[in-house]
């Protein structure tokens, strides 16, 4: 039941400035797992690469050294290595990663924008349309919001368009980067609540929140990452 | 997985005399794609990708990097001087793009391939109808009923999110963001295989480039199609590629996930293009 | 050769090239073939082509017909059978379509059946149907080599969108064999379908354009249609929902012109001026 799915070994990452010749630090060897149903929380001062890991396991970033072990759907694998399309499939169908930032097509309603990921692994139109609507009604978007873009949302709105987006297509892992930063207290609530479900529901998730109430409420387990050194000529 | 629809290797054309030297001469480390020994233009060097089925790819770079002549040469309006691209046709058959006879490229455009140019002049025949600009791919592929042209030519129209009623006006009558989605339902009238987009969104004001920005998502979506987008734009390839090739002087000095190619991107000159843009 | 310096105005060398163009036209039917046109004692288009492929082509015993506008007894017509009967010692001249083994036509395919044994010579001021939507040769060859005549139907269909249908009353594109279209330049739609599977071989020369083209006995001549907009020859519907006779002989299957009369009202009358006479003869 609660098997591990994504295991990071010994992950650094820094960035190398070609243009002033410096070299940035940002994560110095962070291992930990995430296991399915349990939620990982990263911890750590400001600047000790939190975000980066992240950004890491999602492949946005490329680390230096490391390994992501990752238990896809059709098999393990690792995630600092694969190739540009499995990483991309991968991307499609097991993971999700919900950062405080919504992007979607400006034109989108609300209900297409959470049903996007679930039409683009091929689910028909109608089937994803009605699996978001379940998820905004569980996060308690009101109604007369679905056919609207997100865009004059207020931030609480949008985040729940947000997490409902992430969890449409049940992903066996989500990433949650400071998913209640400045939410009001009942939209924070409502997102804890989804969270609280994905977790129950067997989803693995890997989250950095800025509250540690909400680190102590949720996380099964906790990884401290420290910050590395300073910049250095490249 | 399943195979590439396009596998592009080494992919070369030289304008000029050429000589021995001219790619080892030319290029990023030279800071320029014009051969000092013989004075050729290395226009493409050596590029090398793969396309998958339902893929969008974007080719970004600024003008003069190659671009559009890897578009060219993919589209056959021209052949390389070296390399391959192999098209693999929805029926299994295998094209060698280098190297096909004038009569197969000729079916390949007006059957497999769909283009939409920067400039819908490039693409679109001010002479006649909206609905005989489309009629002209279906009638390229064979169609010879009427009825059957004009109900396909209304269906694309109203996919384009261009009136019905404008079905038999000329094409210079429409505004420029509807000229551009009158070559989108053109591009898409034989049910092409593979779509080129050449900076399909430049010059347009910016409400105009997301309505078609979001119209060409919603096809990939619906039709899965394969499509390779040019852009100088970066807005353009994070919105809508998967995956990206930065080229500089006629090489990809750069290629990966869009998103890593935007935040983490490890070229000098990639470096350099992303910050000039944020 | 049977040309010597006293029959058919033209010399052996362009005799010669003449009718080896005919030879390569009827060998590829409906192909445009180049070739070096002479100069005529008339100016460029006015049926300089008709003239020298009839000139190149005629022997001594033949009967040469020569219509413009349906009409044997017109000005060119006239003028162009004396010009020919003179340059062709030997060769009779006839307005008898039934007589005539060589026919030379402007606008017209005689009404009457042809048999073997005659040839149709026509005057061509068009020769490429892509003029009417390219103006470049060079690419107007390219569309041909390649069989590429989408242009040429988003024409047809502009006309249909725009007149319910086609808007050509001539020069009614024809695909040859399955493979090149021609113009059959001024012949009206009615005679089209007359081409197909004709039992003589059509010659067309463009004297202006320089080219030669063919149809050869016995090939398929389809006119360009929509497989729902079929093609259709003029219909000469009066206004009781009848069609049209002839004034003269009363035929109600030929190719009418329509003669308005001082009066105001309008008159129809067989073009093909001897098949009318015919008929009258055929009734007294």
């Amino acid at each position: 039941m609660n098997d591990p799915i994504l295991t990071v070994t010994d992950l650094h990452k820094s960035f190398t400035l070609h243009h002033t010749g410096t070299m940035i630090p940002s994560v110095a060897g962070a291992s930990f797992t995430v296991r399915a149903g349990r939620l990982t929380a990263l911890v750590g001062p400001s600047g000790a690469g939190k975000s980066s890991v992240l950004k890491c396991v999602y492949r946005t970033y490329l680390p230096q050294r490391g390994t992501i072990r990752f238990a896809a759907a059709d098999g393990a694998m690792d995630l600092a290595a694969c190739d540009e399309p499995t990483a991309l499939r991968i991307r499609a169908r097991d993971i999700a990663y919900v950062t405080q930032f919504l992007h979607c097509l400006p034109r989108q309603p609300a209900v297409d924008v959470v049903a996007e990921p679930l039409v683009a692994i091929g689910a028909g139109r109608a089937a994803a349309r009605a699996a978001a609507e379940e998820r905004l009604r569980e996060l308690d978007l009101p109604e007369r919001l679905w056919g609207i873009p997100p865009a004059t949302f207020s931030g609480g709105e949008r985040q729940r368009v947000n997490l409902a987006r992430g969890l449409v297509h049940r992903p066996r892992l989500l990433m949650l980067d400071e998913p209640t930063a400045s939410l009001d207290r009942r939209s924070a609530e409502l997102v804890v609540a989804a969270i609280r479900a994905a977790k129950a529901d067997g989803v693995g998730i890997l989250a950095i929140f800025h509250d540690p109430d909400l680190v102590a409420a949720l996380a099964d387990e906790v990884v401290t990452l420290r910050r590395p050194e300073a910049p250095c000529a490249a | 997985m399943s195979d590439p629809v396009l596998r592009v290797r080494d992919l070369t054309r030289i304008h000029g005399p050429g000589c021995p030297r001219c790619r080892e001469l030319t290029g990023d480390h030279h800071g320029t794609n014009i051969c000092p020994v013989c004075g050729s233009v290395v226009a493409v060097s050596g590029v090398s990708f793969d396309l998958w089925p339902g893929e969008i790819l974007g080719l970004m770079g600024e003008s003069g990097s190659g671009k559009s002549s890897v578009v060219k040469l993919l589209h056959l309006d021209d052949r390389p001087t070296a390399g391959s691209a192999v098209f693999r046709d929805r029926d299994g058959a295998l094209h060698d793009l280098a190297t096909v006879d004038e009569a197969v490229a000729r079916r390949l455009r007006d059957g497999r391939f769909g283009m939409v140019h920067q400039n819908p002049h490039l693409g679109l025949n001010y002479r006649v109808s909206a609905g005989g600009n489309i009629a002209e791919r279906l009638l390229c592929s064979g169609e010879r009923r009427f009825a059957a042209i004009r109900e396909r030519a209304l269906a694309l129209l109203t996919r384009t999110e261009i009136p019905a009623g404008r079905i038999d006006d000329q094409p210079g009558r429409f505004s420029g963001g509807m000229q551009q989605r009158l070559q989108i339902a053109r591009a898409l009238a034989p049910q092409p295989e593979l779509l080129f987009l050449d900076e399909v969104t430049t010059g347009l004001d910016l409400s105009v480039q997301a309505r078609i920005l979001d119209l060409i998502l919603e096809i990939q979506r619906e039709l899965g199609v394969a499509m390779i987008v040019v852009t100088h734009d970066l807005g353009v390839v994070r919105l809508l590629a998967g995956r990206t090739l930065v080229l500089r002087h006629g090489r990809v000095v750069e290629s990966g996930l869009t998103d890593q190619i935007l935040e983490d991107p490890q070229h000098a000159y990639t470096q350099q293009l992303v910050m000039s843009a944020l | 050769m049977t040309n010597d310096d006293d029959f058919g105005f033209l010399d052996a060398v362009a005799v010669r090239e003449i009718r080896r163009g005919l030879l390569k036209a009827l060998a590829i039917p409906g192909y445009q073939v180049p070739y070096a046109s002479r100069e005529m004692p008339v100016a460029r288009g006015f049926g300089t082509g008709g003239m020298q492929v009839t000139l190149a082509i005629a022997v001594p015993g033949d009967q040469l017909k020569v219509i413009d506008q349906g009409a044997d007894d017109s000005v060119n017509a006239v003028a162009l059978r004396r010009f020919i009967g003179n340059a062709c010692p030997g060769m009779a001249t006839t307005t008898r379509t039934a007589e005539a083994t060589l026919i030379q036509t402007r606008h017209r395919t005689p009404e009457r059946s042809l048999v073997p044994g005659q040839v149709m010579v026509y005057q061509v001021p068009y020769p490429d149907p892509l003029q009417i939507v390219e103006p470049s040769e060079a690419e107007r060859r390219r569309m041909h080599a390649h069989g590429d005549y989408a242009r040429l139907w988003v024409k047809l269909y502009e006309d249909v969108v725009r007149y319910r249908e086609v808007a050509l009353s001539n020069r009614y594109p024809a695909r040859v064999h399955g493979r090149y279209i021609i113009d059959p330049s001024p012949i009206p739609r009615w005679d089209l379908p007359k081409l197909h599977r004709s039992p003589v071989p059509h010659l067309f020369a463009a004297g202006r354009e320089k080219k030669l083209y063919a149809v050869p006995p016995h090939t398929d001549v389809v006119p360009l249609a929509f497989d729902d907009v079929p093609f259709e020859v003029e219909r000469f519907a009066a206004a009781d929902g009848g069609r049209h006779r002839c004034a003269r002989c009363g035929a109600g299957d030929t190719f009418l012109d329509e003669i308005p009369l001082p009066d105001g009202t309008r008159r129809w009358q067989c073009n093909d001026q001897d098949r009318c006479d015919e008929r009258m003869e055929a009734m007294a």
